[in-house]
């Protein structure tokens, strides 16, 4: 089933499968963040962390919304 | 060939944070200042050698990022580059060869150099750097920044001559996707352990990040900063040094210059109440320099650590109340060392107007170390806690207030957070010194440039009877308004040209540690007042270069009024609370 990052739940890890828009999609490649990466919830607060290869990335949740997830 | 000077211009450029500055500062032997958390180069260091001017820059992630400082900058400096140096790190290779990608399509001389290799060692990384020269077309040099490996290969390069214009022709044919399948396909990049790892260094990561127990660490922290800079410097080294100056220092000197020099005036300028020799040497050298020296400390080891990016996610909700994001802690922590640094690292902020709204917080709530020093030598003669917490509540609502009018009356809408949050590692020590030191040097210049013609303007403000003259035009703002002594006037017009230092002026009307003149509410107002009265001579420069005279201006008028209107209500306030509660009388 596809869900969005956003609700993905501290210690949950998934998929990224695809991204809502081009804008979104080049904006967190450029954090290395492509399809197919094997991302883990580290923490949500008022933004969500989340980590993937060796990197941790922090991000708003209006724009983990924008990436689909599996 | 194009040149700078006559030798050819090295340009190191790279992604923020992957560790250009540490390189730097390996190649050459200057110092840039380098921290765990991106966007520390903000302005530009150079270095000549004899193999051509090494030049650091601001790191950046993607050339096409429009309205970023970072990226115009970078763009303006490969525009005049001869040869560049792409810094890439080992733990985000497949980011970092992105840029690279970009930077190649720029046709100049270029190395690649895979920065932190440690890293990679650590966590199972493997890089083949002759695959990978083969497939870009460049040279390739591993490196350890920190340790000072690769700088030799480095070196040896550029005197070869191994910087070759890439051909990008490739770049073009295949998309970023597909080049970073094709480096873990072909075993460029073999990442083998699993990425997520285990121990104390991991459980500590994952408490920062919890919604609780990061709070709990976050005041521990602020709690420790008040004791060690309150209790232990300010009120031991500090202590100490100004008892050896009042004591020894100031009494032999006045002796020994009073002989040598016979001119009255010129006497008055070194020996007088804002005497050179006297009031200034004391306040930088006996109070500022400790405190800053402290302050700094802490603050590169916390820099260092990696704690800043975890306390932006952990502040990002608060923030976002003011129109910010978390992103806006690490100026707004800057500058609470000093509002010069905090408003230059406003540039970390991607739009103008979340820098506008974090350069007015600093400007108006932000009180630097010099002055919260005095601050905190102030309020500590008041024994009442309450005093503590009405004034730490008053800035915060000042702060609260300033984030929130602007939010309101500036359009747009703040970014949204997206940003890397480097490892946690043990500070370097080393750096920490090194970092101290300079900025503790940055300090001192700057405060002798400017404070040394403020006390000589003092001095001649005085004798011609104009501080006098201030004292009674002042009189109805600072006696009736405020319920304070008139000599506060005083600091009024020297906190004009240099607020940290005219605070120290506080502690001697206050007469604190000698004969206590003023009243538990008298001395919060004065603390208030001050804490929001105009920024300085040096933070207005930065402010006017960075966001314009607009601004500048606006800013200085606003928390002009705003520092007498807050500490008039503060007065006003504390003088009802007294009928009912007695504050001002505790001792
Ligand atoms: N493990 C490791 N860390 C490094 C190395 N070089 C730099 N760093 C760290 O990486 C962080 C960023 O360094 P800095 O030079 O400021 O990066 P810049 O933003 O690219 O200029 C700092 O915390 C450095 O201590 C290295 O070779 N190995
Ligand atoms: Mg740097």
């Amino acid at each position: 089933m596809i869900k969005t990052l956003r609700e993905l739940s501290t210690g949950e890890s998934a998929r990224t499968v695809g991204f809502y828009d081009p804008y979104t999609e080049n904006l967190l490649k450029k954090f290395g963040l492509f399809v197919g990466e094997n991302v883990k919830c580290v923490a949500r607060a008022n933004m969500m962390v989340i980590e993937f290869n060796l990197m941790t990335v922090a991000l708003a949740k209006t724009l983990a919304s924008k990436v689909f997830i599996k | 060939m194009k040149t700078y000077g006559s030798r050819r211009k090295i340009l190191l450029a790279g992604q923020p944070n992957v560790g250009k500055s540490s390189l730097f500062n390996a190649l050459s032997h200057k110092y840039a200042i380098v921290s765990n958390y991106p966007g520390t180069t903000v302005s530009v260091s150079e270095l000549s050698t004899e193999i051509g001017v090494f030049v650091d820059s601001p790191g950046i992630y993607d050339f096409s990022e429009q309205g970023s400082d970072d990226a115009e900058v970078t763009k303006q400096l490969l525009q005049t580059a001869d040869v560049v140096i792409n810094v890439a790190s080992a733990r985000t290779l497949e980011r970092d060869l992105l840029l690279t990608r970009q930077l190649m399509q720029m046709n100049l001389p270029m190395i690649l150099v895979i920065n932190q290799m440690d890293e990679a060692e650590k966590n199972g990384i493997t890089i083949d750097d002759e695959k990978l020269s083969k497939k870009l077309g460049l040279k390739v040099i591993k490196a350890v920044a920190k340790k000072r490996i690769g700088v030799t290969e480095i070196i040896a390069a550029l005197k070869n001559n191994d910087a070759r214009r890439p051909s990008a022709r490739d770049i073009k044919r295949t998309s970023a996707e597909q080049f970073i399948g094709q480096l873990h396909r072909q075993k460029v990049i073999i990442r083998r352990k699993p990425p997520f790892g285990k121990g104390l260094k991991h459980a500590l990561d994952r408490a920062l990040f919890h919604p609780y127990a990061a709070w709990v660490i976050a005041l521990l922290i602020l709690f420790l900063m008040f004791k060690i800079l309150g209790v232990y410097v300010a009120g031991n080294i500090v202590d100490s040094t100004v008892s050896f100056m009042d004591s020894f220092y100031i009494p032999y000197l006045k002796l020994v210059v009073s002989k040598i020099i016979e001119n009255e005036l010129l006497q008055d300028i070194l020996l007088g109440e804002f005497g050179l020799l006297t009031m200034e040497v004391k306040t930088v050298f006996g109070i500022l320099l400790p405190l800053i020296v402290g302050y700094y400390v802490i603050m590169s080891f916390l820099e260092d650590s990696g704690y800043f990016p975890r306390l932006s996610v952990l502040t990002d909700g608060a923030l976002s109340k003011i129109g910010l994001n978390g992103r806006a802690v690490i100026p707004i922590l800057l500058g609470f060392g000093c509002g010069t640094m905090g408003i230059l690292a406003t540039r970390i902020l991607a739009t103008k107007r979340d820098r506008t709204i974090a350069t007015a917080i600093i400007g108006i709530a932000v009180p630097c170390a010099a002055q919260q020093a005095i601050i905190v030598a102030m309020l500590s003669y008041v024994s009442d806690s309450r005093v503590w917490l009405i004034y730490v509540f008053i800035m915060l609502s000042a702060a609260f207030i300033t984030g929130r009018v602007l939010d309101i009356f500036l359009k747009g809408k703040s970014s949204e957070l997206l940003m890397d949050i480097p490892p946690l590692q043990m500070p370097s020590a080393r750096n920490c010194v090194k970092k101290t030191l300079f900025r503790a040097f940055d300090f001192m210049r700057e405060m002798i440039f400017i404070f040394t013609p403020t006390c000589v303007a003092m001095t001649g403000l005085n004798r011609v009877g104009f501080l006098a003259l201030a004292q009674e035009y002042l009189a109805p703002v600072v006696q009736d308004m405020l319920n304070l002594p008139k000599e506060f006037a005083n600091i009024f017009v020297m906190g004009i040209l240099k607020k940290d230092a005219a605070s120290v002026g506080l502690l001697d009307i206050a007469g604190i540690g000698t004969t206590n003149v003023l009243t538990n509410a008298q001395i919060l107002t004065a603390t208030v007042v001050l804490s929001l009265f105009v920024p300085c001579i040096n933070a207005l420069v930065v402010i006017f270069r960075e966001n314009g005279w607009k601004a500048a201006a606006a800013l200085w008028i606003a928390s002009f009024f705003i520092s007498i209107l807050v500490g008039w209500m503060v007065a006003v306030g504390l003088n009802l609370l007294d009928a009912s509660y007695g504050l001002g009388e505790l001792k």
